[in-house]
């Protein structure tokens, strides 16, 4: 880790960062669009991360709900453990999901309940919870 | 024509590089730079509509219930969406540059955009759209 007090302020940086960012997000959506409207079928990327949700990345869900409990969920008291080590909780929790291959588990668990709950629907929950207590940004 | 083989490449791509990307800007000297911390700023300041696109894509993708509310008719959700999510910006537009936004409303946010995901917009509603002209 480095120390604090080396770090940098750059406004202009951050702007640099910031267009990288803009621009990715228009490629995707123009490619998005241009996919959806050429001849060949499902190629979309929303198409493509549909097969590879079903084919088994439960943790893609995961994932979903981390991120969005570290963006858009702050925390106002200070952090208890190291973002570093937050990080490698997470990835940690990642790694065991796919080792144990829980996701076919969990559907089983599931089709024996009345109720058409979707798996993802506790992967994202899941992802949420573990990004709220170990991976959120300070406000 | 791109083959849904190379749109997948293209997409673990652009991952990879997202991932590697940040990590460099976690390790260099500029502080606040990476990307979890501007897409942060953003969503807490001018363009909250992002937490609702980040819900809205959730459950577009994961969820879904088993009819659409809006039935067959498929392109209406869409449009709402986009209304909704000018909507948002429109209003983000307005407010002050030192403006941050409450997190039980990015929380609600996230939310309602789960429930417009699941209930209205969703590829898991039903197996096979029809478009009009197909």
């Amino acid at each position: 880790m480095k120390n604090i007090s080396t770090l940098v302020n750059d406004q202009n940086f951050i702007k640099k960062v910031q267009y990288i960012l803009i621009a990715l997000f228009i490629i995707l959506i123009a490619l998005d669009i241009y996919l959806a409207l050429d001849k060949t079928d499902n190629n979309t990327i929303s198409n493509v991360i549909l097969n590879k949700t079903d084919n088994g990345l439960f943790v893609l869900t995961y994932f979903w709900g981390v991120i969005a409990a570290n963006l858009f969920i702050t925390k106002k008291s200070p952090k208890v453990i190291s973002p570093l080590a937050g990080t490698a909780i997470v990835i940690a929790l990642a790694v065991l999901i796919v080792l144990f291959n829980i996701e076919p588990k969990m559907q089983t668990a599931l089709s024996n309940i009345k109720y058409n709950i979707s798996v993802y629907s506790f992967s994202m929950l899941l992802g949420f919870l573990v990004g709220f207590v170990f991976w959120r940004q300070r406000s | 024509m791109l083959s849904v083989q190379t749109v997948e490449h293209i997409v673990i791509a652009i991952i990879a590089f997202l991932v590697l990307f940040n990590v460099y800007l976690n390790f260099n000297t500029i502080k606040n730079d990476t990307i979890n911390v501007i897409l942060k700023n953003w969503a807490y300041n001018k363009y909250f509509f992002l937490t609702f696109i980040w819900g809205v894509l959730g459950g577009h993708f994961f969820l879904g219930s088993h009819q659409p509310i809006f039935g067959s008719n498929w392109w209406l959700p869409v449009v709402l969406v986009i209304v909704i999510i000018l909507l948002l910006i429109i209003i983000g537009k307005r407010v002050d540059r030192a403006f941050i936004l409450k997190r039980r409303y990015q929380l609600l946010l996230l939310v309602s955009g789960v429930l417009y995901g699941h209930f209205f917009w969703s590829q898991r509603h039903i197996p096979e759209i029809l478009f009009p002209w197909e």
